[in-house]
This record gives C-alpha cells, sequence and structure tokens, in this order.
C-alpha cells in the first residue's frame, strides 16, 4: 500500500514526464513543477511525503530550493532526494550538506531502477530498522 | 662563441672574462621572461629584474627594501606562507607551488613559484632567489575547458538519458513485431555506448587537469567481478563470446575506489568483446596475494600488433588493426584505465600475440588509499 505524496521537481520535460507517469503507475500520488520556486510552493502548500529534487533548475536553483525547504519549520522534515545528472559530484556533496537524504544520478539508472530505488526507499521510513 | 669555450682553454686574462661573464648573467637576469627576486635571509628583496616589475606592477625603487611578497603577496592561507618559510629557512630546501597574488592595479593573477635558499659553505643561508612565472592565462584557459567538457557533458546526458528510458518504456509496455523490438534494442546499445563516450571524454579531462579523487570504501572483489563478468557478457551475446569466470577465491574483501575500479575492469572486459571475433573466449583469473590481488583477462581476440604494443596505453592510440573489428573508438580507453590503476597505486601490463589473443594483467593492493581531489572518476 503506497499512496504517498511524491514531489518531483524537474524542468526536462522528458525525463520529468516519464520519471512523473513511472511513478504513478507504481502507485505514488505525483506532483510534478518544472522550475524552483514552484517547487518551494509545491512543498508548502502540497506537505508531500518526499521531495525529488533536480539542481539545475530554472528561477530558483536547486540549492536553494533545498536551503529553504530545510529552514522553513513546515516543510524541513520532509525528506529531499537529489536527482542529478554524471558528473556533479561535487553538486552532490553539498546536497546532502544541505540536508538531502540521498541522492540518484539519472544518466546512471533505468527508470525501473529508479522507481524500485524509491520504493526502497519508503521500505526503509516505514521499518528503520530493515535493510 | 669564442674559441676558447671550444678548446676548453683557459682565458689568459682570468679576471677580465669573469666580469664580462657576470654581466652577461646579470643581463640574462635581468632580461629573463620570469620574474626573478632575489632577498636576504629575512625575506628583505636586494634585487629584482624587469619581469618582476612588469609582472607585479610595482616599480624596482618600490620593492627593492621591503619584504618579498609584501606588496603584492598575502592572499593565500596563513599555512600556506608558514610552509613556504619553513622549508626554504629552517629545512632549507626549494619550495615551489602556485600562488595567488594581487598586481598593484589590483588584478590577480597566479604564479608558479620556486624559491630556493642559496647556502653558503658552512650551510648556512646566505640569501634566497625566487623565480615566479605568471601562468594566469594557462589556468584560465584549463579551467575554461573543464567548465566546457563538464556543461557540454551535462547537456549530452540529458537528452542520452531521456532516450534511453524512452526506448526502455517502449519495449516494455508497447506491441511491437520481432523486427521493431531488435531495432529498439540496437537503438538502446548506441545510446549506452554513447552515453560511456561521454564519461570517458569526462574522466579524460579531470585526469588531464589532475583533479581526481579517490575514496577508499569496502567492496568484494569477486562479486563485483562477476557482476561486471554478466554485464560483459550480455553485451557479447550477440557475437557468442564466452566467458569463464572460475577460478577466484572464495570471497575478496577489499578497500578501494569503486569508480576507479569500475573504469578499469570495464574498459579491458568490454575490450575483450570488442575485439574478439565471433565465438571466441574470454577467460579470468582472480587470485589473492600478500598485500595485493591479481586479476588476468585473457581473450582470442586480434590482438595487439607489436609495433604498437608500447605505446598502447597512450592517449588516443588504437591498434593498428582495431578498426578491422570495431570501426569506431576513440583510443582513451587504456590510457584512462592504466592512469586509473596507477591512482591506486597498482600495475597493469599485457602479453598479445596478433591474430591469437591478448591478456591484460591487473594488480591492485587490497587497500587503496584515499586521495582529495575535486571529483571521483565516473
Amino acid at each position: 500500500m503506497n499512496n504517498q505524496k511524491i514531489l518531483l521537481v524537474e524542468d526536462d520535460e522528458i525525463l520529468g514526464k516519464v520519471m512523473s507517469e513511472e511513478l504513478k503507475e507504481a502507485g505514488f500520488e505525483v506532483k510534478w513543477v518544472l522550475d524552483g520556486e514552484l517547487g518551494v510552493k509545491a512543498a508548502q502548500s502540497g506537505r508531500p511525503d518526499l521531495i525529488l529534487l533536480d539542481l539545475m533548475l530554472p528561477k530558483k536553483h536547486g540549492f536553494d530550493v533545498l536551503s529553504e525547504i530545510k529552514s522553513s519549520p513546515a516543510t524541513s522534515s520532509i525528506p529531499v532526494i537529489i536527482i542529478t545528472m554524471m558528473g556533479q559530484d561535487d553538486d552532490i556533496k553539498k546536497g546532502i550538506q544541505l540536508g538531502a537524504v540521498d541522492y540518484i544520478v539519472k544518466s546512471q539508472h533505468a527508470i525501473a531502477e529508479i522507481v524500485e530505488k524509491i520504493k526502497n526507499f519508503f521500505a526503509k521510513e516505514q521499518h528503520p530498522t530493515g535493510q | 662563441m669564442r674559441s676558447s669555450h671550444h678548446t676548453k682553454q683557459k682565458p689568459k686574462d682570468g679576471f677580465k672574462d669573469s666580469v664580462k661573464d657576470l654581466q652577461k648573467f646579470k643581463l640574462a637576469v635581468d632580461n629573463a621572461y620570469d620574474h626573478i627576486i632575489m632577498t636576504d635571509t629575512e625575506g628583505i628583496v636586494l634585487y629584482a629584474n624587469k619581469a618582476a616589475e612588469k609582472i607585479t606592477g610595482f616599480s624596482k625603487a618600490e620593492i627593492i627594501g621591503t619584504k618579498a611578497g609584501a606588496l603584492w603577496g598575502g592572499l593565500m592561507d596563513k599555512s600556506f606562507y608558514k610552509k613556504l618559510w619553513r622549508t626554504i629557512k629552517i629545512n632549507k630546501k626549494s619550495f615551489s607551488g602556485e600562488i595567488r597574488n594581487r598586481r598593484k592595479n589590483g588584478e590577480e593573477y597566479i604564479a608558479l613559484s620556486s624559491i630556493a635558499p642559496v647556502l653558503d659553505k658552512n650551510g648556512n643561508v646566505e640569501f634566497f632567489v625566487g623565480i615566479e612565472r605568471d601562468i594566469t592565462r594557462e589556468k584560465m584557459a584549463e579551467k575554461a575547458k573543464n567548465e566546457f567538457v563538464s556543461i557540454a557533458s551535462h547537456q549530452l546526458r540529458t537528452p542520452v538519458t531521456s532516450i534511453q528510458w524512452l526506448i526502455e518504456l517502449i519495449l516494455k509496455k508497447e506491441k511491437l513485431s520481432k523486427k521493431g523490438r531488435e531495432y529498439l534494442k540496437d537503438a538502446y546499445i548506441a545510446t549506452s555506448r554513447l552515453s560511456g563516450l561521454v564519461d570517458t571524454l569526462l574522466n579524460l579531462s579531470r585526469i588531464e587537469s589532475g583533479s581526481v579523487s579517490l575514496v577508499s570504501e569496502p567492496i568484494e572483489l569477486v562479486k563485483f567481478i562477476s557482476r561486471m563478468v554478466k554485464e560483459t557478457e550480455m553485451m557479447g551475446a550477440k557475437k557468442k563470446i564466452k566467458f569463464t569466470f572460475k577460478d577466484y577465491p572464495k570471497e575478496l574483501n577489499i578497500k578501494s575506489d569503486f569508480y576507479a575500479l569500475s573504469n578499469i575492469f570495464q574498459t579491458i572486459l568490454t575490450n575483450t568483446v570488442e575485439y574478439t571475433p565471433d565465438k571466441g573466449r574470454v577467460s579470468i583469473v582472480l587470485e589473492k596475494r600478500k598485500n595485493t590481488f591479481f586479476c588476468s583477462i585473457s581473450d582470442t581476440g586480434i590482438g595487439i600488433p607489436k609495433e604498437d604494443q608500447a605505446r598502447i596505453f597512450g592517449q588516443f592510440v588504437r591498434g593498428g588493426n582495431a578498426h578491422l573489428q570495431k570501426s569506431a573508438g576513440v583510443g582513451i580507453g587504456l590510457y584512462v584505465a592504466k592512469q586509473a590503476t596507477e591512482l591506486l597505486g597498482g600495475k597493469i601490463w599485457f602479453e598479445s600475440i596478433e591474430g591469437k589473443g591478448t591478456t591484460f594483467y591487473i594488480e591492485l593492493p587490497l587497500k587503496s588509499r584515499s586521495v582529495k581531489g575535486e571529483k571521483q572518476l565516473t
């Protein structure tokens, strides 16, 4: 049973479409926005269970989105996973320092693997001692 | 040139000549392209050449009598200058490094600096000589190149990833004819190759800029290699290449950088498939040694021609017969693999007979060090 809410912040139309459709198919409720500003707004209004956050975003960079989410008491407890491209290791490090729980390198995985990772994330959340 | 120099005879008027020679030396130093200064044991400037004036923007009159770097330095961490002085004054060794400085007009520049103590007969410091070359332009060019590669690879990856995901979805969800499925699988393989090429270029640029970082983490090597062999086997399925990996310890726990290690094995294993004709064989042996592990990967491929063997680990080098098996290829796989092996503190070498096959040998430490740098390999 998983009707957890996922907020997807991804500016690439195709990658965003594929991820959001596949996550929906896996049973998640997905809200997809295409820029950083909308990302912050949707985090505040939608109270998702998980945020998937791209970094290179129009209007507001992913780092700023992350900082704002983490510094606002209303949203600070929402786990954020960075979804990035290969070759941005420095960015990953910085993202983790800013409070992201994990990262996924998009170009390294088939979409099925990414969905699997998200499922595993929620499974772990529910059974923190497991795995 | 005077004839006396050729015959190595001592000139008659030795004194006069040495004065002339000294003048020549001074002229050479005065007019050298690099910034050259001499200081006393406390670092107070006694001499500065023309390039020092030109590069720092301060005149000789301004420079001489001040402490070296007081006018143009001070931008680095305190610990940097401490180390510099300790090296040249206490350890009496020469120091070299890149220093960020500031010209009189406020503009910052990067200098490759080397400072050496000149010692007297008793081993005491008599004076210091500092030579600096302004490498700002080279640094900027290097930075621009690395930024370009990084941006280009990001921009290339996004569409490539889109294509791969979409093909994956079509294969999974759509009804396809047998031919259609086959074409799409080929398209998938081609895009994987493209994304691999982008990775290789990025790795090359990282190695070139000397900014590779290594993170030593626990890896179980038997599982690691088995998985890679399996992946390669899938690549080679069409060519019916048979892989054998039977000779290995029950378990081999090592500490190494996952990405560097993947890079090495992937390159060698992929090459076996690319350069082995249909129905060939590849066998892998893994062995634990005292402080290292040893792995050999043999194929029945086309081999590396004798005349190419010495330079096969070079950049942009492919065997003369390589195009017969695979037309595409840039010739950087083995270069990066060798650099990665050396970064991990190991060795890689091979034996090859053209037309018969090649065996690559890899020996790496069971525990590799971590190295701080900007980025890991991909």
